[in-house]
């Protein structure tokens, strides 16, 4: 399993995603105990950073969440209802993290490929 | 008999209690203080010198508070009462209780007042299901002068804290009270009950109202007083109707909430206490009966289906691309997966309901910027209806449910019970089922939508392409729904294709819809108002004579006026102004044996046989789309029809109701009045 380095790493070099398109805000992810990462979304154009910033809105969980959220195991509305995740700030753009997650997700499919 | 249980709400909290205001487990009645689809108490009874107080009186103060008075006594023979005990309860993310309690005698008195309390956490589904398994563990704590209950599973946590206002013994079964009252004295507390969720209060720290005499100040960003006046003043001779049309837009007001998905945006729940929740249908038809007198409805609801619109095909939750969502929960069972409802995508006709909306806002509103903000999701829930909704090619949108687990739906269509769609015989039909009002539905969104490709999104492609393809369905669709010996058309195509040939009110929307040939809709009307659909206070949902009738079957027989209130318009809409104007009479005058509000349903007993509208025993009240239907009725009335950038106003009034004045109808034209005289015999 990889770690939330190795994710964040693995998008870090990807500057657009055309499933993002009508997405604009920014996202920040605390990974307990890991780190946090900054997310500009602009109409599909992404940016990572491995800072603690204000965003738009805020995702938090631990890193096994994390990681099986990442990689489609876990649906992130419903481990915000369980207490896993903790959402604040702009839900909307939450709820368009599901399309953040299937980028990444088409993304490794692509790499391996 | 039982007694009828007190409710009150406030968005979707909500308390169901006894006469006495207590709540108590029964297998009879669901009490409790819910909130989020979750039972913050299960028990708050209180007692005085161990004994439970009888009822006098209950009042409902306005839509979230309540007041009981109550006196000690068997209550069997009524002797004078030596003092008088007083719950004035609000609610609203919790609930407040003040406590009065007076001493009507010349000699002091020494009481112990008890307030017990306990909560199970059961979701809603568990509730109504009367299935207690819990997979989590439950604690109790006292924390100073507050109780809290609690429940974890996992991360997974719900509290609820009580605090008092003045000093109590706490336990952990609650709160005592030991009271010396001298001679006409009284003695007063206040109890504050906070529904903590993830054992946090979030930014509440106290329940919305610390009085139930504070100003009402529903979802809607306005107090009830502003709400109320932004809305079309209604006057008439019939002073019934008046009073049905102010119940109408307080319960509406009173039924907006903000979803945990949806914050920021305040849309009506579906109705009370089992659909304290978003309905994608539901909303979509409450939000176009109301467009005429509270327009905010339409818009909220458009963009909050259109966030939550799905985006993948999920066996699970029923979802497809482009598929507006059916309901939206947030209890236990959802959020761990062992209910689809997160959301849950089951109904195949809110998606092209969802369409219609759309331009029926923009054909009232003029707000073209939501047309094209959303341009995406039409085209997606278009999508949706040829590539999803159309499973076999055949040109109509069927359904099959994939998820075939318990509490998911069968049948995908608002007629949503399981024996809805049965053959003249009383047989079930198969699935996949194309019911032949989302058909209508279908015809309807393209016609539509063929409006805003060329009006809005500048794709006259497009709009030809849906204008020929609504032509075509209309076409086959009075071809192959026609049932030619019977003079209507079938329910439903069943899954071998067969017609599925019982007389139901399903002709009305189809009537709505605009998909009728104009030679078939004089059949269809004189069946809306015969003997066998027409009950005298409204249309069944299915005619006395079918084999699946049952007068107080869910529906399949019951009168339903959300569905008569489209009924009516669309026989309006075909030009059938009397038998219009007879229907919506019926189901308001029926109103008046309700406290004013329609229920969600009413049994299909003959009004001949009863003389007075029997109650279907576990209808929602109050119910969005009910409380819409007095809004279409009058909007029927009046015939008031959007004109480019006029409002028409062509009244067909009953000749029982003198007149009808609605002034202010807002809408594109900014402010505009409407009178009918009753002139129509109906």
């Amino acid at each position: 399993m990889p770690t939330a380095h190795e994710v964040f790493q693995l998008h870090r070099l990807q500057k657009f995603e055309p499933l993002l398109k009508g997405v604009r805000g920014t996202y920040l992810f605390e990974i307990e105990r890991v780190g946090y990462w900054f997310i500009s979304v602009r109409d599909g154009a992404i940016s990572i950073e491995e800072v603690r910033r204000d965003a738009d809105c805020t995702i938090g969980c631990d890193e096994a969440d994390f990681i099986d959220i990442i990689e489609g195991r876990r649906n992130l509305i419903t481990a915000s209802m369980q207490g896993r995740v903790k959402i604040r700030g702009d839900i909307t753009l939450a709820q368009k993290f599901h399309g953040l997650v299937s980028a990444m997700i088409e993304s490794k499919k692509r790499e391996a490929a | 008999m039982r007694a009828t249980p007190v409710s009150i709400l406030e968005g979707d909290t909500f308390v169901v209690s006894d006469r006495r205001g207590d709540i108590s487990i029964s297998p009879e009645e669901a009490q409790g203080l819910f909130d989020g689809d979750t039972r913050f108490l299960s028990r708050w009874v209180l007692t005085v010198n161990g004994e439970l107080p009888n009822s006098l009186s209950t009042d409902d103060i306005n839509y979230f508070s309540s007041q009981f008075f109550l006196v000690p006594g068997t209550g069997t023979i009524y002797v004078d009462a030596p003092m008088s005990i007083v719950r004035q309860r609000a609610v609203g993310g919790g609930f407040h209780e003040d406590l009065k309690v007076t001493n009507h005698k010349a000699k002091p008195v020494d009481l112990d007042i008890r307030i017990e309390a306990d909560a199970d956490f059961a979701d809603l589904f568990q509730v109504k299901d009367a299935d207690f398994k819990r997979a989590g563990k439950f604690y109790k704590r006292v924390e100073g002068n507050r109780l809290v209950l609690g429940y974890q599973r996992e991360k997974f946590v719900r509290e609820t804290w009580i605090t008092s206002s003045v000093p109590a013994e706490i336990d952990e079964k609650g709160f005592a009270f030991r009271v010396h009252l001298e001679p006409h004295a009284e003695w007063h507390a206040g109890l504050d009950v906070l529904a903590a969720v993830d054992g946090t209060d979030g930014a509440k720290r106290k329940p919305k109202y610390a009085d139930v005499h504070d100003t009402p100040t529903p979802n809607v960003g306005m107090s009830l007083q502003r709400w109320m006046a932004s809305a079309p003043q209604m006057h008439s001779s019939w002073t019934d109707l008046e009073r049905i049309y102010e119940r109408s837009l307080i319960d509406l007001a009173a039924l907006r909430f903000f979803s945990r998905y949806t914050p920021g945006e305040a849309l009506p729940a579906a109705g009370l206490p089992w659909f304290m929740a978003l309905f994608g249908r539901d909303s979509i038809f409450t939000s176009f009966q109301a467009l005429p007198f509270v327009p905010e409805l339409a818009s909220t609801t458009i963009r909050v289906l259109a966030m939550r619109q799905g985006t993948r095909v999920d066996d699970f939750r029923d979802e497809e691309p482009g598929k507006i969502l059916h309901e939206a929960r947030l209890g236990e069972m959802t959020a761990f997966e062992e209910r689809p409802h997160s959301p849950y995508f089951g109904s195949a006709d809110a998606t092209p309901l969802f369409l219609v909306l759309m331009d029926e806002l923009e054909r009232w509103s003029g707000r073209h910027e939501l047309i094209k903000k959303f341009e995406a999701e039409a085209r997606a829930a278009l999508r949706w209806i040829d590539e999803y909704g159309d499973r076999d090619g055949d040109g109509y949108v069927e359904y099959e449910r994939r998820n075939k687990a318990a509490g998911t739906i069968e049948n995908q269509c608002w007629k949503d019970s399981w024996d809805s769609i049965v053959f003249s015989d009383g047989s079930l039909a198969k699935a996949p089922i194309a019911t032949c009002e989302i058909q209508g539905y279908v015809y309807d969104a393209k016609r539509r939508c063929a409006r805003l490709a060329r009006e809005f999104w500048g794709d006259s492609e497009l709009a030809n392409q849906l204008e020929k393809e609504a032509t075509e369905l209309k076409q086959k669709f009075n071809r192959d729904f026609w049932i030619p010996e019977k003079q209507f058309f079938a329910l439903a195509l069943d899954g071998q294709k067969r017609k599925v040939d019982s007389l139901t009110s399903n002709l009305g929307h189809l009537l709505w819809s605009g998909i009728v040939d104009k030679d078939k809709a004089e059949a269809c009307a004189n069946h809306l108002v015969g003997p066998h659909l027409f009950s005298g206070w409204g249309v069944r949902t299915m005619a006395d004579n079918e084999g699946g009738y049952n007068p107080i079957g869910y529906h399949v027989g019951t009168v339903w006026p959300f569905d008569n209130s489209f009924v009516a318009e669309g026989l309006r809409n075909y030009g059938f102004k009397k038998e219009a104007a007879r229907i919506a009479l019926a189901n308001l005058e029926a109103a008046r044996y309700f406290q004013y509000r329609l229920p969600e349903a009413f049994a299909g007993y003959s009004r001949a046989e009863t003389n007075f509208p029997v109650e279907y025993p576990t209808a929602c009240s109050p119910q969005a789309w009910s409380a819409g239907a007095s809004l279409l009725f009058l909007r029927t009335f009046l015939g008031l029809e959007p004109i480019g950038d006029r409002l028409l106003v062509d009244p067909a009034v009953p000749k029982q109701i003198e007149w009808i004045e609605l002034l202010g109808i807002p809408g594109r034209w900014g402010r505009a009045d409407a009178f009918g005289r009753g002139l129509v015999d109906v």
